[in-house]
C-alpha cells in the first residue's frame, strides 16, 4: 500500500533530527577515529622504544591519519530511515511514540474510527510546535581526551630521542652489509658457473644459496653459516691439494724431462698414453725407463695413489719377457687415474675459489657492520695474492692484521741478495698469517731481480723456466712453520719492516732441504735447489 | 504480453474529527465511571486504572488481594457505573457447575425448560475464585473463552459484553484450589490490590463508619461499553511497539535466548501468544483512557506486570527463595529496555 506523505511540519523536524543525528555521528566519529589513532601511535611508540624496528614514523602518522579518517567516514556515514529518525524525535522530545507512530502508521490499514488520521494531525501539531531540539550536539567530550591524551602522548614518545636508534642503524648498516656481502656472492657464483669444474654449478647454487641467506636471516646467523660454509669448502680444495701437488710436480718433470716417445708438449697423462703405446709396440722396454718410473712413482706416491700404483706395476713388468703388454695396461690404468685426478683437482680449485668468495663476503659483511675496518695490517707490502700450494718460502715478515681466513700455501719467501732484507707480507689473501706475526702473509714486495718471487703466488703454479734452474716449492705438510690455515682478504698497511737477510737464510736453506727430501718433489730439481742455497751461504759469507 | 501492474490502493484516510470525537467519549466514559467509582473506592487508582482497561479492552480480570482492600466492592461498584446485567457468585467448594450455569428443569409439560445460571449476565463477579473446586473452575472456562456455554448438548451464548471479574485471596490457602494456567490465561489481568495508605484509611474511615451513603449512579450503557470495547482494538500500534511487546513475553520463557537470569533459574513456563495479545489489548485500552490515538512503547510497559504475572509458572526454586511472579515480570522489563531508535547518534 502507498504510503502517505509525512506533513510539512513533521517532514522539517524530522530533517532537523536528521542532521542532528549526523552531526552526533560525526562526533562520535572524530572520536573513535582519534581513540584509534592515538591507540596506533602509542603502540607503535612503544613498541619502537622497546624494539629494533624499522624507522616508519612517518609512514605510522600517516596511517594512523587514514584509520582515523577511515572510522571518522564509517562512524559518520550511514543511512537514516524515516520512521527510525522519528523514533530518534520522539527519544529527544520525550513524545510517547508520536512522530514514530504517525510515520509507521501511513502504511495502516482501514482508518475507519478515524484514530490514524488523528494520530497523524497531532504529530502534525507537535512537530509544529517544535523549534528547536531541546539538547545541543552530543559532544563525547570523554572519549575525546581521552583520545587526546594519548595521541599527544605518542607524538612525543615519537619526538624525543629514541635509546633504539643507535640499534635501529646498526640493524641497517647490517642489512646494507648483508646486501653488499651477498651481491659480492652472487658475481663470485656467477663466476663460478662459467668453470667447467665439474662440481663448479653446484658450487655456484650453494655461493646464491648463501647470498639468499645473507639477505633474510639475521647478520650473525648468517655469517656463521658463512663461517661453516668456507670452513666445509676450504676442506673440500684442501683435500685434493696432495694431488694437486703431485700433479704439479708430475707435469714439470715430465715438461722438462719428457717420458721416452712421448711428446714433451703434452700433459702427464698423454705421456703415459704414448709410453704405453710405445712399450705395448715393443720400442721401448729398458731398465733405465723402468727406473723412472719407479722414480715417478715414489714422487707421486703421497698424492696420486692410483697413478702410482700403474707406474709401480709398469715397473716391475717392464723388464720381463712378455710383459711389455702388461706395463702397456698398468701405464694406461696410470693415465686414466691422472685424467680423474685433473678432474678432481679442478674442483677442488673451484672449491677454493668458492670458499675464497665466502671468506671473503663474510669479511666484508663483518667489516661494513662494525662500521669499521680493523683489518689494517702493519708490514711491508701491500695488495693482495693468492697463495696456492708449495709455499716453502721462509718469509718473515713483521705485520699485524686482524682478520680470519683459510690459506693455502705458503707464505712468499724472500731471497734476495745477501745482506738485504726479506720484503714479507703483512696482509694478503692466500697467505699464512702466522709467520708475519699478524693473520696473513705471504705477500710481499715484487722481488728484485734474481730474486725469487716474495708475492704470495705459488712459485710451483709459475711457469718454471728449467734454464734459470729455480724452483721454489714444498708441500704444507707442516714443515714449512707456517701454518696452513687459509686465505685472508684484507688490507695492509705498509710499514717499514725488515729482517736481515742472514737472519733467515740458515733457516731458510735448512727448510729447502728438509723440502726436497719429501717425495712427489722433482727428483731433477733436488739438487738444483741445494746448489742455490749453497750459492747463497757462499755470498752470505761473502 | 503482459498484464499492467495494477496501481497500489490508495491509503484509506480516516476524519480524524470522528476519532477526535470517539476519543472524547472514550475519555469521558471512562472519566465518569473514575467518579463513579471514586465515591466508594478510596485512593487504588492504579487497581482502579487497570479494572478499566480490562473493561475497555473486553477482557476478564481477576482481583487479587487479601480480605477487606475493596475488591469486591471495587467490581460491584464498576457494575453498578455501567448499567449492566450483573451476577456475583460466591465460589464455595460445594459450588457446583449448574450453579453457574444453570441447570434444565422439569415442566408441567414434561418438556426441559433450561433455568439459566448467574453466568448469563454482561458482568459476572466470581468472589474467591479459588474456593471452587476445579470442576466448577473448568466450567467457566468456556464461558470465559468462547463466551458460550454448553448444557445438556445445547450452546447457549453469553450476552454481550461478557465480562468475569473474579477475586482470590493470595493467603488462607486451606480449603482453596488454585486455578489451572489453562484458566488463568483466560483472565486478560491479573489486578494486585495493595493495602491503601494511611491517608486513604482515613478517608475510608470516615466514609465507612458514619451515615452517609454513597450512591452511585451508572454512568454507562450496554451500548457504551460495546462502543468503548470496539474503539480500543482500532487504536493502533506502530511495529516498533508490537514488537517490544512481543520481545517482552519471549523474555518470559526459561530457553528463549532473551530470557532474564531470574527467568531461567526461577521460571518453569512463560506467557503463551495470548500475554502478548494482552499487552497490546491492556495499552490500547490504556492509551485510549489517556486519551491518546496511538499506543506508546510505555503503554506496553506500564500493562506488562498485570498482563504477565499471572500467566508466568514459577518453579519450586521460585517458591523456596520467596520469588514472585512480579519479582520476575519486573527483571524482564529491565533486562529488556525501551527500544532504541535503530541509528547511531540517537
Amino acid at each position: 500500500m502507498e504510503a502517505l506523505a509525512v506533513g510539512e511540519a513533521l517532514g522539517r523536524l524530522l530533517r532537523l533530527v536528521r542532521r542532528r543525528v549526523r552531526v552526533n555521528r560525526a562526533l562520535d566519529g572524530i572520536a573513535w577515529g582519534l581513540a584509534v589513532a592515538a591507540g596506533l601511535l602509542l603502540t607503535w611508540a612503544v613498541a619502537e622504544r622497546t624494539l629494533v624496528l624499522a624507522d616508519l614514523d612517518v609512514a605510522v602518522l600517516v596511517l594512523a591519519v587514514l584509520l582515523a579518517a577511515l572510522v571518522l567516514t564509517l562512524r559518520a556515514v550511514g543511512r537514516l530511515p524515516e520512521e527510525a529518525v522519528a523514533r530518534v524525535a520522539d527519544r529527544w522530545l520525550d513524545s510517547a511514540d508520536t512522530f514514530a507512530s504517525a510515520v509507521a502508521l501511513r502504511t495502516a490499514g482501514p482508518d475507519l474510527a478515524g484514530l490514524v488520521a488523528l494520530q497523524r494531525e497531532r504529530a502534525e501539531r507537535e512537530a509544529a510546535a517544535v523549534d528547536h531540539l531541546p539538547d545541543g550536539p552530543r559532544v563525547p567530550w570523554r572519549r575525546l581526551l581521552a583520545g587526546a591524551a594519548v595521541c599527544g602522548l605518542a607524538v612525543a614518545l615519537l619526538l624525543l630521542p629514541n635509546p633504539r636508534d643507535t640499534d635501529r642503524a646498526q640493524a641497517a648498516a647490517d642489512r646494507a652489509a648483508a646486501e653488499a656481502a651477498a651481491e659480492e656472492l652472487e658475481a663470485a657464483a656467477e663466476a663460478l658457473a662459467d668453470d667447467p669444474a665439474p662440481t663448479a654449478e653446484s658450487l655456484a647454487t650453494e655461493l646464491e644459496a648463501l647470498a639468499e641467506l645473507l639477505r633474510e636471516e639475521p647478520l650473525a646467523e648468517a655469517l656463521a653459516e658463512l663461517d661453516r660454509a668456507a670452513a666445509e669448502l676450504a676442506d673440500a680444495a684442501e683435500a685434493e691439494r696432495p694431488a694437486e701437488v703431485a700433479l704439479n710436480g708430475l707435469e714439470q718433470e715430465l715438461a722438462a724431462a719428457p717420458l721416452p716417445g712421448a711428446p714433451a708438449s703434452g700433459g702427464a697423462a698423454a705421456q703415459l698414453e704414448a709410453l704405453a703405446d710405445a712399450v705395448e709396440s715393443g720400442e721401448l722396454g729398458d731398465e733405465a725407463l723402468a727406473e723412472r718410473l719407479e722414480e715417478l712413482a715414489a714422487a707421486l706416491a703421497d698424492g696420486l695413489p692410483a697413478a702410482t700404483a700403474g707406474l709401480q706395476a709398469a715397473a716391475a713388468t717392464l723388464g720381463q719377457p712378455g710383459g711389455q703388454a702388461t706395463a702397456a695396461d698398468a701405464l694406461r690404468r696410470a693415465a686414466e687415474a691422472l685424467e680423474a685426478a685433473e678432474a678432481a683437482i679442478a674442483d677442488g680449485q673451484a672449491a677454493g675459489q668458492a670458499a675464497d668468495a665466502v671468506t671473503g663476503a663474510a669479511a666484508q659483511a663483518r667489516e661494513a657492520a662494525e662500521g669499521q675496518a680493523q683489518g689494517a695490517g702493519q708490514g711491508q707490502g701491500q695488495g693482495q695474492g693468492q697463495s696456492q700450494g708449495q709455499g716453502q718460502g721462509q718469509g718473515q715478515g713483521q705485520g699485524q692484521g686482524q682478520g680470519q681466513g683459510q690459506g693455502q700455501g705458503g707464505g712468499g719467501g724472500g731471497s734476495g741478495a745477501p745482506g738485504s732484507t726479506v720484503d714479507a707480507g703483512g696482509n694478503s689473501q692466500g697467505g699464512t698469517g702466522q709467520q708475519s706475526g699478524g693473520q696473513g702473509s705471504g705477500q710481499g714486495a715484487p722481488p728484485r731481480p734474481g730474486a725469487e718471487s716474495a708475492d704470495g703466488d705459488d712459485p710451483v703454479g709459475a711457469p718454471v723456466d728449467p734454464a734459470d734452474e729455480v724452483f721454489l716449492g714444498g708441500t704444507p705438510d707442516g714443515l714449512d712453520d707456517a701454518p696452513v690455515v687459509g686465505s685472508q682478504d684484507g688490507l695492509g698497511v705498509g710499514s717499514d719492516a725488515r729482517v736481515p737477510y742472514l737472519q733467515v737464510l740458515a733457516d731458510y736453506a735448512r727448510r729447502a732441504a728438509a723440502t726436497v727430501e719429501q717425495p712427489g718433489y722433482p727428483v731433477r730439481l733436488r739438487d738444483t735447489v741445494r746448489d742455490y742455497f749453497d750459492s747463497l751461504a757462499s755470498g752470505g759469507d761473502r | 504480453m503482459s498484464m499492467p501492474t495494477p496501481p497500489p490502493p490508495a491509503p484509506v484516510t480516516g476524519d480524524p474529527a470522528r476519532g477526535a470525537a470517539a476519543i472524547e467519549r472514550a475519555m469521558t466514559l471512562g472519566a465518569a465511571i473514575r467518579t463513579e467509582i471514586g465515591r466508594v473506592i478510596v485512593g487504588q487508582d492504579r487497581m482502579v486504572g487497570d479494572v478499566l482497561a480490562c473493561l475497555f479492552a473486553g477482557g476478564h480480570v481477576l482481583l487479587e488481594g487479601v480480605p477487606g482492600l475493596g475488591k469486591t466492592v471495587l467490581l460491584k461498584t464498576l457494575a453498578q457505573a455501567v448499567r449492566l446485567q450483573f451476577s456475583r457468585v460466591q465460589c464455595t467448594p460445594d459450588l457446583m457447575p449448574a450453579d453457574i450455569l444453570g441447570t434444565t428443569i422439569l415442566t408441567g409439560t414434561r418438556a426441559g425448560e433450561f433455568q439459566a445460571g448467574p453466568v448469563f449476565t454482561n458482568l459476572l463477579l466470581a468472589d474467591e475464585v479459588n474456593r471452587a473446586t476445579p470442576k466448577t473452575q473448568a466450567a467457566l472456562l468456556e464461558a470465559m473463552a468462547e463466551h458460550a456455554v454448553t448444557l445438556g448438548g445445547a450452546t447457549r451464548d453469553l450476552p454481550d459484553p461478557f465480562l468475569v471479574l473474579a477475586t482470590q485471596n493470595p493467603i488462607d490457602m486451606e480449603g482453596t484450589y488454585p486455578l489451572p494456567e489453562a484458566q488463568m490465561d483466560r483472565f486478560l489481568a491479573k489486578v494486585v490490590v495493595p493495602m491503601p495508605p494511611a491517608e486513604d484509611l482515613v478517608e475510608i474511615l470516615t466514609r465507612t463508619t458514619g451515615t452517609a451513603h454513597h450512591e452511585v449512579r451508572p454512568v454507562a450503557s450496554a451500548q457504551d461499553v460495546l462502543g468503548v470495547i470496539a474503539l480500543t482494538r482500532q487504536v493502533p500500534i506502530a511495529p516498533h511497539v508490537a514488537h517490544h511487546a512481543a520481545r517482552l513475553v519471549t523474555a518470559t520463557h526459561p530457553d528463549h535466548p532473551d530470557a532474564a537470569p531470574g527467568i531461567r533459574r526461577y521460571a518453569r513456563l512463560g506467557a503463551s501468544p495470548r500475554g502478548a495479545q494482552a499487552i497490546v489489548l491492556l495499552a490500547k485500552a490504556t492509551a485510549l483512557l489517556a486519551g491518546r490515538a496511538h499506543v506508546a512503547v510505555e503503554d506496553v510497559r506500564a500493562v506488562a506486570p498485570a498482563a504477565l504475572r499471572h500467566r508466568i509458572v514459577l518453579g519450586y526454586e521460585a517458591a523456596t527463595a520467596g520469588i514472585d511472579a512480579d519479582a520476575l515480570v519486573a527483571e524482564v522489563l529491565q533486562v529488556v529496555g525501551p527500544p532504541d531508535p535503530p541509528v547511531r547518534g540517537a
